[in-house]
């Protein structure tokens, strides 16, 4: 008896449960046949994988929690601008009507108001900083070099199944270079950073102030993760 | 209501999804739908409602993608109305390879119309299946997302792939 499609596709994705398992492996080691078919499936996969590739434009370094909660802000404050607004339209209708009462009310309130003195204009509130990030090929080995003032920064580093090394300041304007197997962080304030690390990448280093802090092989890192599957590394304590 | 407690590790919780699941979820928007555009939007928009929805999912990549693809199928209405954010700090430029040569462009242009035309060809449900796959997803997600058996995910998957080759490299009309 032969492998069908199911087990053959199982066995290229890894979804064979335990107990085909153990029919499967010593069964593709006899069977001549089932070995060609499997390869052939595999070869199929690459071309479907090449082609799908064709699809493929750059994930947007730019998207971040950040964005999905400014996203959720404006929420609150559109319904506030709408309501004033809709106020401010129904008094000035009112406002238009002739022999509104509503033009001798603020006749009257204008006359009675005392002349106050001129207040200082208020300092413009500067718009929330934008997160910055960059996103580099890990190769074989990769340096994520942080240069930053002592004061409590930290990272978040998470395994993603992208094929990019990704550090997003969440806070500061880090300036970020890059050199061959080396991303240079620096920044003059502290700051928390996410940093994204592809299960696949070889070797990825993280650095601060010369001093290797974490470092993870083939999604295996030197300290086990934390509860939610990813690590907190204090950079500079 | 939640205590700040509460939301600080929630909101963290989200973070550390975000950062497992947005690219996984862009691509296989991006390539379900061709304008990548529209899946950022779609998949930032499906974190939103992850926030809003408070707690997590028991599988968060799936519900995600279950999200998105409801949203994706009212997007002609919606989504495009909307803000587009990625345009906000998009760093293809800074961050791409040396120029393509004319000719490498315009086969990667035309192999990319190819693949293109076989994806929009295929039944909506196969095209699925092998994006969703592509991008890691377990057979048991796949099935919850595209209500199949998980049993038969694997014969549906090479059956989706067959299709597909055939039409891509035979260049079949028909399909």
């Amino acid at each position: 008896m032969h492998l069908d499609d199911e087990r053959i596709q199982r066995f290229l994705d890894g979804e064979l449960g335990a107990d085909d398992r153990a029919l499967v492996l010593p069964h593709v080691g006899e069977c001549a046949a089932c070995r060609d078919r499997l390869a052939a499936a595999r070869e199929e996969e690459a071309r479907l994988a090449a082609g799908l590739r064709l699809l493929d434009h750059p994930v947007p370094t730019a998207a971040s929690p950040w964005l999905v909660r400014q996203r959720l802000a404006p929420a609150g404050g559109l319904r506030w601008a709408a309501a004033v607004a809709l106020l401010l339209g129904a008094a000035g209708v009112a406002y238009a009507i002739p022999g509104s009462p509503l033009r001798r009310w603020i006749a009257a309130v204008v006359r009675r108001a005392p002349t106050l003195p001129a207040r200082p204009v208020p300092e413009a509130t500067p718009p929330p900083a934008r997160p910055s990030g960059v996103a580099v090929a890990p190769g074989r080995v990769l340096v994520v070099a942080l240069e930053l003032p002592g004061g409590g920064s930290r990272a978040a580093v998470v395994l993603t199944d992208g094929a990019d090394v990704v550090v997003e300041a969440e806070s500061g304007k880090p300036a970020f270079s890059t050199e061959p197997g080396r991303l240079v962080v620096r920044s003059t304030e502290p700051g928390t950073f996410a940093i994204r690390i592809p299960r696949r990448a070889p070797r990825v280093e993280i650095r601060s102030d010369g001093r290797r802090v974490f470092s993870i092989s083939g999604g295996v890192a030197t300290v086990p993760p934390d509860s939610t599957g990813g690590w907190t590394v204090v950079l500079v304590p | 209501m939640r205590n700040d407690q509460s939301t600080t590790t929630f909101s963290e919780a989200v973070g550390r999804v975000f950062a497992a699941e947005f690219g996984r979820l862009f691509r296989y928007l991006d390539r379900a739908s061709g304008d990548p555009d529209l899946a950022g939007d779609l998949a930032q928009e499906a974190f939103v409602r992850l926030y809003q929805r408070g707690s997590m999912p028991d599988s968060p990549g799936a519900w995600l993608v279950t999200v998105a693809n409801n949203l994706r199928r009212n997007a002609g209405a919606k989504v495009a109305r909307r803000r587009r954010l990625m345009t906000l700090a998009r760093s293809d430029d800074a961050l791409a390879d040396p120029a393509p040569r004319p000719d490498d462009l315009v086969l990667a242009q035309e192999g990319r119309a190819q693949v293109r035309a076989v994806i929009d060809r295929m039944p909506e449900r196969e095209s699925q299946l092998l994006l969703l796959r592509a991008e890691g997803y377990g057979y048991r997600e796949i099935a919850a997302m595209l209500e199949l058996h998980e049993a038969s995910v694997g014969t549906l998957v090479a059956r989706a792939r067959r299709a597909f080759l055939k039409a891509y490299e035979g260049g079949d009309d028909a399909s």
